[in-house]
């Protein structure tokens, strides 16, 4: 059973009198452990499929099977549910709370997961916050808030909070956007590490350098899946 | 989310913003502080007046003509000529209630009172000998006249000390003759100067006997009778016997009320209990000013942290997780402004009290906890709107939110 199986997925938008079909049928798979890159224009709608594929967004039509569930059936707790248990995202501009320490948040996840979750105690919390900063090369900075932290750190914070709860599948926007390339380099080499340690990975970029590190590109391009590119493993 | 973790994201977020959380409690102080220190100001009030009203006495007696409630059904017409109280009516009741210890019949006027050529416009009262006694009042020159003096119909005058002061000037009075209209007096005593109690002052007023009085002002009725119970503890029973011996008197008919210092007090004092709770609920409209403010700044914070939304969904927070602590935090607001309105107004309570020992303004106790409740009440009843509107924001868009 694959991860991720999309099935004639259509989402538009209205803007005004006009409608702007992000996503135009798209149908695709990707197996558990894929590292997949994601490139095409602006608009060209990858950043709604990462959306989609993150549980923020619901598809007009089509289906979405995530671990052969299919998400475009489920209400909105059961989603948000989902999205804690199964996805981390990281975001191009990070999106740190700004006033809590870097542990507190990447504990954030681990606190939404307690309505759900019958063996979760504070202290396992803290070890597992701990320990996924300990991934991800920061365990010295855990006590500093987001602004007393570079942009590099910045992200490898936003990256402890979407691994630390072990989820399915990483989805990262942009993830480099904000970062010069030295910096850049280095996150991608922790992706990398990563997909290693047996991460599904889904990397939207414009950068066609960065997706080709990826073993598997999606082109998009006005909300058609334009290409479908496999590399050999790396 | 365990409560624990909710009061820490809360806390977290009011200390991350310190200016906007005291201004925003401010209000709430200022209304908590508002209903404690109105009540307490009206609880003062209420003391103090109260405490006046019983150093006249409790066990003071009132008996008028006519029955209130007949009055009220029948009108005025029937039974007017037997509607009235005599001066038979208080020898009756000196002879027959054991239970009083004094018993006088009044009558009231307007009197020119005149000395040489000085001519003064007066009250004048009527009474006999015991009219001191049952009102505790203070003769301070001479004597009052005696039972005698009433009997016997002698011309005797007590002054007030202000009328005495008109009449004579620097002048020792006693002695001398005053004016009462065409019938002259003798000045027998002076009332020491006592200052008005509720409308009533002994200092602008001249006494005489009861039977001169009637003749001066040419009534064949008394105005009413006062009387005296030997006790404090059974007033209930001295008012039934009064009832029985004039009821007698007056052909079986109950057309008199009779009223106790004691009831008195009481309606007064529900009254001022109303006037305690009309500036409490005064006080309640700044909290619920307060309260708006809350919903103002919640408001404003809603749409202010957007992202922060967006980033708590996008990790797993559920709507309800997120209405709750944006609840939570209006609750906290309100729940600390209120123990710091209390705080704050049990202070300055205590310093009024210090500053005024004479007015015992202290704050009811029973005021603190609806004052506080209030306070809560106010602060999630108006925090559940913003959080609401909290919860509702969609995460993408809260996301894409700068």
């Amino acid at each position: 059973m694959a991860l991720i199986e999309l099935e004639q997925v259509t989402q538009e938008y209205r803007l005004g009198p006009t409608r702007v079909l992000a996503l135009d049928q798209v149908s695709l798979k990707i197996e558990k452990g894929e590292f997949v890159s994601v490139i095409g224009p602006s608009g060209s709608g990858k950043s709604t499929l990462m959306n989609v594929l993150g549980l923020l967004e619901v598809p007009n039509s089509g289906h979405y099977r995530l671990n052969g569930i299919d998400v475009t059936t489920l209400d909105d707790d059961e989603a948000s549910m989902l999205r804690n248990q199964t996805i981390g995202f990281v975001f191009q501009s990070f999106h740190l709370l700004p006033r809590l320490s870097a542990l507190r948040n990447v504990e954030l996840p681990l606190i939404y997961s307690a309505s759900h979750d019958k063996t979760w105690t504070r202290k396992a919390v803290s070890e597992r916050a701990v320990h996924a900063l300990e991934r991800v090369g920061l365990s010295g900075r855990s006590h500093h808030r987001p602004n007393e932290l570079s942009g590099g750190e910045r992200q490898r914070v936003a990256i402890a909070r979407a691994l630390v709860n072990s989820p399915s599948l990483l989805l990262a926007d942009e993830p480099t956007g904000n970062l010069d390339s030295k910096t850049g380099a280095e996150i991608l080499t922790l992706f990398e590490e990563l997909h290693h340690q047996g991460t599904t990975l889904l990397l939207v970029t414009h950068d066609a350098a960065n997706a080709a590190r990826a073993h598997r590109t999606l082109k998009f391009l006005d909300g058609h899946l334009a290409g479908d590119i496999l590399r050999a493993a790396s | 989310m365990p409560l624990l973790e909710l009061l820490r994201l809360a806390i977290e977020s009011l200390r991350a913003n310190r200016m906007r959380t005291g201004l925003t409690m401010l209000g709430l102080i200022i209304g908590v502080a508002a209903v404690v220190l109105l009540l307490a100001l009206g609880n003062g009030a209420r003391n103090a007046i109260t405490r006046e009203f019983e150093g006249m006495g409790t066990n003071l007696i009132i008996i008028q003509p006519g029955r209130t409630e007949a009055r009220r059904s029948m009108g005025h017409g029937m039974g007017a000529t037997r509607e009235k109280l005599t001066l038979e009516d208080v020898r009756a009741l000196q002879r027959q209630a054991y239970s009083l210890a004094a018993v006088t019949g009044m009558v009231f006027g307007q009197v020119k009172a005149k000395v040489l050529d000085r001519v003064v416009d007066t009250q004048l009262l009527g009474s006999n000998e015991q009219m001191l006694q049952i009102f505790a009042w203070k003769l301070g020159q001479g004597q009052f006249f005696t039972e005698e003096d009433d009997l016997a119909g002698r011309r005797v005058a007590v002054l007030g000390s202000q009328t005495a002061r008109s009449l004579f000037g620097d002048a020792d009075p006693l002695g001398k003759l005053v004016k009462l209209n065409e019938s002259e007096h003798r000045v027998v005593g002076i009332m020491r100067r006592a200052g008005q109690t509720f409308g009533i002052s002994t200092d602008d007023v001249i006494f005489i006997p009861n039977r001169s009085a009637m003749r001066i002002l040419n009534v064949d009725r008394l105005f009413g009778i006062r009387a005296k119970a030997r006790s404090r503890g059974n007033v209930e029973d001295t008012v039934a016997e009064i009832k029985a011996v004039l009821t007698e008197r007056h052909a079986g008919e109950e057309d008199f009320t009779v009223t106790t210092q004691a009831s008195m007090l009481q309606s007064l004092d529900s009254i001022l209990r109303m006037l305690t709770w009309v500036l409490g609920g005064i006080a309640m409209i700044s909290m619920v000013v307060g309260g708006i403010g809350i919903m103002n700044i919640m408001l404003v914070s809603v749409t202010e942290r957007t992202r922060e939304i967006g980033i708590r969904r996008a990790v797993g927070a559920r709507r309800r997780d997120i209405q709750r602590q944006f609840l939570l935090e209006a609750v906290l607001i309100s729940l600390t402004g209120g123990l710091i309105g209390l705080a704050s107004s049990w202070t300055l309570s205590l310093a009024v009290g210090w500053i005024l020992p004479a007015f015992n303004m202290k704050a009811p106790g029973w005021a603190l906890w609806p004052a506080f409740t209030s306070a809560f009440f106010v602060g999630a009843a108006f925090g559940v709107w913003p959080a609401r509107k909290a919860s509702r924001i969609a995460t993408i868009d809260a996301l894409r939110f700068e």
